[in-house]
C-alpha cells in the first residue's frame, strides 16, 4: 500500500494541474537550453559545414563571421599552390533584407566558387547550383520555395534547391549562390548611385573582386599550424585554423547571449525549485492532521518523510515529462533553432530530481514537527 | 443491539499509573496539569476520564499514550514500566504501534485510503504484507458490521460507518489498551451507544482495557468506572453499580 500514490489518486485533478503548471515552467527552462544549444548549432553550422581546416582572411581581422573581411580574389590562387594545401575556395558573407511579397525577407547570403571548399551544401529538395548566374539554394527557414523567382538588388534569382538548417550566426537563413553572383549583389551598385559618383569623378565602388575569407584544406599529413603559420607570413593575411575559428564564434558571437541564456535557465530553475517547496509545503500542510495520526498510531517518520518525498518527486518527474513533451512539440514553432540535447535532457532531469529533493526539506521538516497528540481533541 | 457479555475472568491491570505528575510552562506561567495521579485499569474495563476542559483528562491520555513524558511518578502498560529513562522516541513509537489502540472524535480516518485499508494499514506499518493485512481489516470490519464499507473513501461514510471503521482501525494491531477521545461526541444518542457498547464488547472480548475522554453524558451509564478529574486531580472515582 503506497500512500504517496493512494494520496495522489484521491487528488488526482489536483495534482495534474500541478503537474501541468510545473511543466510550463520546466518547459521554458528546457527551451532555454535548446535556444542556447540552437544558438551555437546556428553559429557554428555554417564554419563546419565549410569543412575548412584553416581560414585566411584579411590581416589583423578576426573575420568573416565576427567582423568583416576583404581579401582580393586572386588570394586564393596562391594560397591553393601553398605547400601543403589541396584545395582552396574563396567565400563571400553577407546579410542582405530583400522585398518579398510586401515585406523584407532577411538572408545570409553565402557566396561560393562551384566545386571549391565551401560550396558544399546539403540539398534536401530540386539540385545544387549548375549555372554560373542566377541561380541560388536557399535554406527552408527562409520560406522560398522550389522554383520560386525573388529580386535580389538588380537581379532576378530561382530558387533551385532546398537545404535545412542552414544559418547564420544571427539565425538568417542562408542563401547560397556563386561567387560572381555574391560579388555583384555586394558591389553593384544602383543606377542613380554611379551616375552620382561618375559626376564626382569617382571610380564607382573601387575594386569588385574582393572575397569574405579563403576556405583552405589541407593534404593528408600536412599540419594545419605549420601551414598557417606559412600564410601568416605574409603581412596582408590572416590564417587560423578551424578550431580557432569555431572559439571566436563561441566566445565574440555567442557568449553572451550563452551567458544570458544560462542566468535565465538558473533563474527559473530557482523559481521551480521555490515553486515545488511552495507546493509540497502545502501538501504536507493540508494533510496535517493524517501526519498526525499517523504518527499517533505508530507509524515512523521514514513512513511521513518517503509520503512528502514520493509526491515531491512524482509531480517532478511528471512535471518533467510533460515539459519536455510540450517543448518538443513546440520546438518547430520557435523564431530561432531549438536543438534539444538528450545529454541537457539527461542532466536536467537530475537537476529536477535534486530540486525535488531541496524542495521537499521544508515539507519534511514541518511534517516531522507536527505533534501527533494533536491528532486527538477534535 | 449487541448484547454485552459479562467478563468471566478477574480484570488484570493493563494500565498502572502511580503518582504521576506533569507541569506545563515554567516560572509564572507555570501550570500543573496532573497532580499525584493514581489510577489502575484492567483487562474488560471501560473507565470514562471526565472534568471540565483543563482538568488534565487529555494529558493523562497523552502520558498514557506514551506521547507526553510525564515530570514525575510511574506508569506501567501491560507490565512494562515506561519513561523510565530507557525508552526512546522510537521505542514509545513501536510500543504505541503494537500496544495501543486509538479511537478520536472525528475518526481521524486517513482520507486518501478506503474504509479496509485504513484499517489494513496499523498491520502493514507492523510488517505484515498488505494481502494479509487486508484479510484482518475485513475480519474486524466484519465483525463491526462494517465489511460492506470496505471498498468506500471515508468521505462516502456515515457517521456511525466512519467511527465503526475507527474503531477497527483501532482494534487491528490487537491492542492491550485503547485510547479514546470524545469517540461519541460527534454521534446522535443511539449511536453513541452503539459505539460505546462495542467497545465494552472489545474490551471483554478481546481483554484490553479501555480509557475513554468523555463529556458526553449518555454514555456514563455504559463506563464501568468514571474517573473524575479537577484541576489535575482526581477527585472522585465512581463504579457503576449497574454493569
Amino acid at each position: 500500500m503506497n500512500l504517496a500514490w493512494r494520496d495522489v489518486q484521491h487528488g488526482l485533478g489536483r495534482f495534474i494541474l500541478t503537474c501541468v503548471g510545473l511543466s510550463l515552467l520546466l518547459g521554458v527552462v528546457m527551451g532555454m537550453v535548446g535556444i542556447y544549444r540552437g544558438l551555437v548549432a546556428e553559429a557554428l553550422g555554417l564554419v563546419r559545414s565549410a569543412g575548412a581546416d584553416a581560414w585566411v582572411v584579411e590581416a589583423g581581422k578576426r573575420g568573416p563571421f565576427a567582423e568583416s573581411s576583404r581579401l582580393p580574389r586572386d588570394t586564393r590562387d596562391a594560397i591553393a599552390v601553398h605547400a601543403g594545401v589541396a584545395a582552396a575556395g574563396a567565400v563571400i558573407y553577407q546579410t542582405v533584407e530583400i522585398p518579398y511579397r510586401g515585406t523584407n525577407l532577411r538572408v545570409f547570403i553565402v557566396g561560393a566558387q562551384i566545386g571549391r571548399p565551401g560550396s558544399e551544401v546539403r540539398v534536401e529538395e530540386g539540385r545544387a547550383i549548375v549555372k554560373s548566374r542566377s541561380e541560388v539554394v536557399a535554406d527552408r527557414k527562409a520560406g522560398l520555395a522550389l522554383g520560386e523567382r525573388i529580386r535580389i538588388g538588380r537581379d532576378d534569382f530561382t530558387v533551385v534547391g532546398l537545404t535545412a538548417n542552414a544559418t547564420s550566426s544571427g539565425g538568417d537563413p542562408v542563401l547560397m549562390m556563386t561567387l560572381r553572383d555574391a560579388q555583384i549583389v555586394q558591389w553593384q551598385f544602383d543606377p542613380s548611385a554611379v551616375r552620382r559618383e561618375t559626376a564626382r569623378a569617382a571610380p564607382a565602388g573601387g575594386s569588385s573582386d574582393l572575397v569574405s575569407a579563403i576556405i583552405v584544406r589541407m593534404r593528408p599529413g600536412a599540419s594545419p599550424e605549420g601551414v598557417i603559420g606559412s600564410i601568416a607570413r605574409w603581412k596582408h593575411l590572416t590564417a587560423m585554423t578551424a578550431d580557432q575559428q569555431e572559439e571566436i564564434l563561441t566566445r565574440s558571437v555567442i557568449e553572451r547571449a550563452r551567458r544570458q541564456l544560462g542566468l535565465f535557465a538558473v533563474i527559473l530553475l530557482v523559481v521551480s525549485t521555490v515553486v515545488i517547496g511552495l507546493i509540497v509545503y502545502t501538501m504536507t500542510m493540508d494533510k496535517k492532521k493524517a501526519i498526525a495520526t499517523l504518527k499517533l498510531i505508530g507509524a515512523p517518520d521514514r513512513v511521513i518523510v518517503s509520503l512528502i518525498l514520493q509526491q515531491a518527486l512524482a509531480m517532478g518527474l511528471v512535471g518533467f515529462a510533460i515539459g519536455a513533451a510540450l517543448i518538443r512539440l513546440a520546438k518547430d514553432h520557435f523564431p530561432r533553432r531549438v536543438v534539444l540535447e538528450t545529454s541537457d535532457t539527461a542532466t536536467l532531469l537530475g537537476i529536477i530530481v535534486m530540486v525535488c529533493l531541496v524542495a521537499s526539506i521544508f515539507g519534511v521538516r514541518s511534517a516531522l514537527k507536527i505533534d501527533p497528540a494533536s491528532a486527538l481533541g477534535g | 443491539m449487541i448484547a454485552l457479555p459479562r467478563p468471566i475472568v478477574a480484570p488484570r491491570p493493563v494500565v498502572e499509573i502511580a503518582r504521576l505528575s506533569k507541569t506545563f510552562g515554567t516560572g509564572a506561567t507555570r501550570v500543573p496539569a496532573l497532580i499525584d495521579i493514581d489510577l489502575t485499569v484492567g483487562t474488560g474495563e471501560v473507565v470514562g476520564l471526565i472534568g471540565p476542559s483543563g482538568s488534565g483528562k487529555s494529558t493523562l491520555l497523552n502520558c498514557i499514550g506514551c506521547i507526553t513524558e510525564p515530570d514525575s511518578g510511574a506508569i506501567r502498560l501491560d507490565g512494562r514500566a515506561i519513561f523510565d529513562g530507557k525508552w526512546l522516541i522510537d521505542d514509545l513509537r513501536r510500543l504505541r504501534l503494537e500496544t495501543i489502540g486509538f479511537i478520536f472524535q472525528f475518526h481521524n480516518l486517513l482520507p486518501f485510503l478506503s474504509a479496509w485499508e485504513n484499517v489494513a494499514i496499523v498491520r502493514t506499518l507492523m510488517g505484515e504484507s498488505t494481502e494479509r493485512a487486508k484479510a484482518r481489516a475485513l475480519e474486524l470490519l466484519g465483525y463491526l458490521q462494517v465489511d460492506h464499507r470496505a471498498d468506500a473513501l471515508p468521505s462516502k461514510l456515515s457517521g456511525g460507518e466512519a467511527q465503526r471503521v475507527a474503531i477497527a482501525r483501532a482494534l487491528a494491531n490487537e491492542p492491550r489498551i485503547i485510547l479514546a477521545d470524545e469517540p461519541t461526541a460527534a454521534l446522535d444518542s443511539e449511536r453513541a451507544t452503539i459505539v460505546i457498547d462495542l467497545m465494552k464488547q472489545v474490551a471483554i472480548e478481546r481483554e484490553a482495557a479501555v480509557i475513554v475522554v468523555t463529556h458526553d453524558e449518555k454514555i456514563f451509564s455504559r463506563l464501568d468506572r468514571m474517573v473524575h478529574l479537577r484541576d489535575g486531580r482526581i477527585v472522585e472515582v465512581v463504579a457503576n453499580a449497574n454493569l
